[in-house]
C-alpha cells in the first residue's frame, strides 16, 4: 500500500507542476484583480467586436468617399467624427474596416504558422534523433534570414494582396512554435506517463496529440497570442510601405502611409490607425504576459 | 489608479515612437547656419538620387534636374515659348527634306578644357542612335540615321524621311567630349562633362552632388556659384527641410503645403495622366464602352478639389496649346452619368468585371487619382478591379501590347511637344505603349513626316477628332509643377519642366 500511495502523489505532483489551464471562472476572478490586463482584455473584446460588427457599425463604405469633402479635420464635418482622409472617405469606417483587416491577417497567419510548428515540433521532440536535427537544423537556417526581408521578396515576387501577406507571414513564423513545441515535449517524453502510455501500446501519434500536446497547450497559447500581435504590427509596416494591404481597402498601417504625405496639415489621418495599432499590439502582449502568469503555478507570485 | 496612469504613459510612448518610426520624421539633423553675409550656394532638394550621369543613356527626371545645368544641345529650349533656340549651334537650314545642316559655335570649351569641335557632335550623335547602346531615349531620336562632319565648326545630320521636329528633338540630344569618353567610358555614370553653366565637383553616393559654376563657360554667368543637391525622398521631409532652412529650394511639393513653405511657383509643367483603354480585344473593344467611360469620370472634381486647383483638364486631347497637333475645337468630355449609364446599356454591358492596372510613388498624387477614377467609374455602372502594380511590373504591362488589361493609368509626358510623340507611342498598332487597332496608323505616320506645317496640323487635327469619337484613352489632367523655394530666392519654374539653376538667383 505504501508504494503506491507514493506513486499517486508523485502523478498529483508531476500534475500541479504543469503549466495548464484552471477552469474559467478561476481565471476571471484573477482578471479582475489584475487591472492592467483587466484593462487589455477589454479593449481587446472591444476590437473584436468592433472588427467583427463592422458591416453593421460602420457609418459609411469605407472605400467609398466624396472627393470634395476630402481631408477635413475631425470634427469639422457633419457626420464625419474623426474626420475624412486624402479622398473624402470617413475616418471611423477605415479604422473599424482597418482594423477587421489587421486582426484577420493576424490571426490567420498564427493558426497556420502555430499549427505547422507545434506539429513539427512535436515530432522532433518526441522522435528525437535524425528527425529532431533535420527539424531543427531547418528552424535554424531559417531563422538566419531577417523575417520581415523574406516576406518583402516573398510578397515582392507574388505581387502583394492580403493571400500573399498571411503566405508569406506563416512561412515565416512557424519556427518559434516548433522551437517552443519541442523544449516542452522533451520534458515530458521520458516522464512516467508518457512511458505508462507507450508501455500499454498507445500508438506514437496518439501518445504526441492526446498525452503530450494537451499539456504543453497553455505556453503555445500565450506565445499565440504574442505572435498575433507581432504579425498586426508585421502587416502594419508592409501595408505601409506598400507590399501589403491593397488600395482601396483600408488598414491600419495602409492609413498611416497613405496619410504620411499630408501629415505637416493633417494629422489625423495618421494618429489615429497609429494608436490603434500601438494599443491593439500593447493590450495584447499584456494580455499574454497576464496568461503566461495566470495558467502557470510556477509564477504565480507575479500574478498577483 | 497608479497603475492605470503608468498605462496611459506606456501606451503614449508606444503610440509616439510607433508614429515616428512609421511616418519616418528623421530629416537630416543639421540646420544650416542662417543670414550669412553673402551667399553664393544653394542647396536644392530632389525627391531621388540619381540613377546614374549618363545623359544620354538614362531617362531620369532626378539625373536630369541636376546634369541639365550641366550639359547642352545642339538647340537649346526656350523655357517659356517651348521653341528651340540656338545652342551649340548658331544657326541651321535645311539642305533638303532629309538632310539639315548645323554651324557650330566657336570658342566654346567643355569643363576639362577641351575645346568644342564638330568631331564631338558625330561622336555624341552616333553614340545614341546606336542599337548596341540601347539608350532609354533612343525613341526620341529614331528618325536620326546619320552625321556627317562637314568642316571644324560644321555638321550635316541626315534623317530617315523628312522629319519636321528635328530641331525640337536635338534640344534634347546632349553633347558630350569625344576625348574625355575615349580616354574613360565608364567615367560618365560618375561624372558628366558637358558645356554648359555649371561643371560637376563631386558626387557623395546617398549624400549629395556638388556643382560649381564653370569659368570658361560661353554664355551668360549663372548667378549662383554653388550647388548642392540632397536627395529627400518624402515629400513631407522635403517640405520640412525647406521651412527649417536646411534646403533653399524643394521641387515637387503638395497644393497642400504651399501656404505654409515660405515661397512658391509654380509652372504647367508636361504630366498628362491618362486612363488608356483596350481598344483590341476585352470588353472594352467596344467604342461604347470607352466613350461611357470618358463621360463617367468628373475631372473638374479631380482638379479642384484633389489637385487644389493645381491642375488643368485636358481638352479632349493630352496636349496644351502651344503643341504641335493641338486641336482648338476639341473639348473635353463633359461629366455626364446618364449619358454613360445610357450608352453602357447600348453597348450591352452586364457587369462584367474590368481590370484597372495602376502603380503609385511615381507622379504627385497618382495613387489618390487612380482610386477617384475607380470609384467614378463604379459609379457609373463599371464593375471595375483596381489592381495597383510595382512600378518595374507596371512598366512592363503598359510596354507589352499582348498583355494589354482593360484600363491602364499612366501619366504622359510629351518632352518634343509634338503629337507625334503620343500617337507613335500610345496609338500607332506598332507603338510601345499601343492597345489600338491599326485604323490610325497610315495617318499617323503621313504627318510625321508632312514638312508641310499647316497640312500637318490639318492631319493631327483630323486623328484628333477620329481618337475623341473613338478614344484609345480617357484624358486625364495637366498636373502643375510646384517648386517650393526660401524667400531669398528668385526664380520662375520653366515651362518645359527643366531646373534651371543656371537661372536662378538670390535676393
Amino acid at each position: 500500500m505504501a508504494n503506491l500511495t507514493v506513486a499517486l502523489d508523485q502523478s498529483v505532483d508531476i500534475r500541479d507542476s504543469r503549466p495548464r489551464f484552471y477552469g474559467l471562472r478561476r481565471l476571471a476572478r484573477k482578471m479582475v484583480k489584475d487591472r492592467l490586463a483587466l484593462f487589455a482584455f477589454i479593449f481587446l473584446i472591444l476590437i473584436f467586436l468592433m472588427s467583427i460588427l463592422a458591416p453593421l457599425i460602420s457609418p459609411y463604405d469605407p472605400t467609398t468617399g466624396d472627393i470634395f469633402n476630402r481631408l477635413k479635420a475631425p470634427g469639422v464635418s457633419p457626420g464625419h467624427i474623426l474626420g475624412t482622409d486624402a479622398l473624402g472617405r470617413d475616418m471611423v469606417s477605415r479604422l473599424i474596416w482597418g482594423g477587421r483587416v489587421s486582426l484577420r491577417v493576424g490571426f490567420i497567419t498564427v493558426v497556420f504558422s502555430s499549427a505547422v510548428g507545434v506539429f513539427l515540433g512535436l515530432l522532433a521532440g518526441y522522435a528525437g534523433g535524425k528527425t529532431d536535427t533535420i527539424i531543427m537544423g531547418l528552424v535554424d537556417i531559417q531563422f538566419a534570414f531577417p523575417g520581415m526581408l523574406v516576406a518583402l521578396v516573398f510578397v515582392m515576387v507574388l505581387g502583394p494582396s492580403e493571400l500573399h501577406l498571411i503566405e508569406a507571414f506563416a512561412f515565416n513564423g512557424w519556427m518559434v512554435f516548433a522551437r517552443l513545441a519541442r523544449s516542452l515535449v522533451v520534458t515530458f517524453r521520458d516522464g512516467p506517463m508518457v512511458e505508462a502510455a507507450k508501455a500499454i501500446g498507445v500508438r506514437p501519434i496518439k501518445v504526441m496529440l492526446k498525452h503530450i500536446l494537451p499539456n504543453i497547450l497553455a505556453p503555445i497559447t500565450t506565445l499565440f497570442v504574442l505572435e498575433v500581435a507581432r504579425i498586426i504590427g508585421a502587416e502594419a509596416m508592409m501595408s505601409f510601405l506598400g507590399y501589403g494591404i491593397q488600395p482601396p481597402t483600408a488598414s491600419w498601417g495602409l492609413m498611416i502611409g497613405e496619410g504620411r504625405t499630408y501629415f505637416p496639415m493633417a494629422w489625423w489621418l495618421i494618429i489615429y490607425p497609429g494608436i490603434l495599432v500601438a494599443a491593439t499590439v500593447l493590450a495584447l502582449n499584456v494580455f499574454s504576459n497576464w496568461l503566461t502568469t495566470a495558467v502557470d503555478p510556477l509564477q504565480k507570485g507575479q500574478s498577483g | 489608479m497608479k497603475r492605470f496612469k503608468s498605462v496611459s504613459l506606456m501606451l503614449l510612448t508606444f503610440v509616439m515612437a510607433t508614429g515616428l518610426i512609421l511616418t519616418g520624421c528623421g530629416g537630416g539633423g543639421t540646420t544650416a547656419p542662417k543670414a550669412q553675409p553673402k551667399k553664393d550656394t544653394i542647396t536644392i532638394a530632389i525627391p531621388n538620387e540619381p540613377s546614374t550621369m549618363d545623359v544620354q543613356f538614362a531617362d531620369d527626371g532626378n539625373m536630369r534636374a541636376v546634369t541639365d545645368n550641366v550639359v547642352q544641345g545642339l538647340l537649346l529650349m526656350d523655357g517659356k515659348t517651348l521653341k528651340p533656340i540656338p545652342g551649340l549651334a548658331t544657326e541651321y537650314s535645311q539642305v533638303n527634306s532629309t538632310t539639315w545642316d548645323f554651324k557650330l559655335r566657336k570658342g566654346v570649351t567643355f569643363q576639362n578644357g577641351n575645346p568644342f569641335t564638330a568631331d564631338d557632335v558625330v561622336y555624341s550623335i552616333k553614340r545614341i542612335i546606336d542599337p548596341n547602346f540601347k539608350s532609354n531615349i533612343a525613341g526620341d531620336f529614331a528618325t536620326i540615321k546619320d552625321v556627317q562632319k562637314v568642316g571644324d565648326y560644321e555638321v550635316n545630320i541626315i534623317t530617315n524621311g523628312p522629319d519636321p521636329i528635328l530641331p525640337t528633338r536635338l534640344t534634347l540630344l546632349e553633347i558630350l567630349n569625344k576625348k574625355a569618353m575615349e580616354a574613360d567610358s565608364k567615367g560618365i555614370a560618375t561624372m558628366v562633362v558637358g558645356t554648359g553653366p555649371y561643371k560637376v565637383v563631386s558626387w557623395s553616393k546617398g549624400q549629395n552632388i556638388v556643382l560649381q559654376a564653370y569659368d570658361g563657360y560661353w554664355g551668360n554667368k549663372p548667378a549662383i556659384k554653388n550647388v548642392k543637391y540632397r536627395f529627400i525622398e518624402e515629400d513631407a521631409t522635403r517640405a520640412a527641410a525647406l521651412k527649417n532652412g536646411e534646403v533653399d529650394f524643394a521641387t515637387t511639393m503638395l497644393p497642400e503645403y504651399v501656404d505654409s513653405l515660405p515661397q512658391v511657383k509654380t509652372a504647367e509643367g508636361l504630366e498628362f495622366s491618362l486612363v488608356r483603354m483596350n481598344a483590341i480585344s476585352g470588353v472594352m473593344k467596344d467604342p461604347k464602352i470607352r466613350q461611357a467611360a470618358s463621360y463617367a469620370i468628373n475631372w473638374d472634381a479631380i482638379a479642384k478639389s484633389l489637385y487644389q486647383g493645381y491642375a488643368t483638364i485636358g481638352q479632349g486631347q493630352v496636349f496644351k496649346s502651344t503643341y504641335t497637333g493641338y486641336d482648338p475645337n476639341l473639348k473635353a468630355y463633359p461629366f455626364d452619368l446618364n449619358k454613360a449609364k445610357q450608352l453602357l446599356a447600348e453597348a450591352g454591358y452586364k457587369g462584367q468585371p474590368i481590370e484597372f492596372v495602376g502603380e503609385q510613388g511615381r507622379w504627385l498624387k497618382d495613387g489618390e487619382q487612380i482610386q477617384a477614377i475607380a470609384q467614378m467609374l463604379k459609379d457609373a455602372g463599371f464593375n471595375v478591379n483596381v489592381k495597383m502594380l510595382a512600378f518595374s511590373k507596371w512598366l512592363e504591362v503598359l510596354f507589352d501590347r499582348s498583355k494589354a488589361p482593360d484600363m491602364i493609368f499612366t501619366f504622359h509626358s510629351n518632352d518634343i511637344f509634338d503629337a507625334d510623340r503620343t500617337y507613335s507611342t500610345y496609338v500607332l498598332s506598332t507603338g510601345p505603349g499601343s492597345s489600338y487597332p491599326n485604323t490610325l496608323d497610315q495617318e499617323i505616320i503621313q504627318a510625321r513626316t508632312e514638312m508641310d506645317t499647316q497640312k500637318r496640323t490639318q492631319l493631327y487635327n483630323d486623328i484628333a477628332q477620329k481618337l475623341y469619337d473613338d478614344p484609345a484613352w480617357i484624358d486625364g489632367v495637366n498636373i502643375r509643377d510646384i517648386d517650393g523655394m526660401a524667400k531669398d530666392v528668385v526664380y520662375q519654374p520653366r515651362e518645359d519642366g527643366r531646373l534651371a539653376v543656371f537661372e536662378m538667383s538670390f535676393k
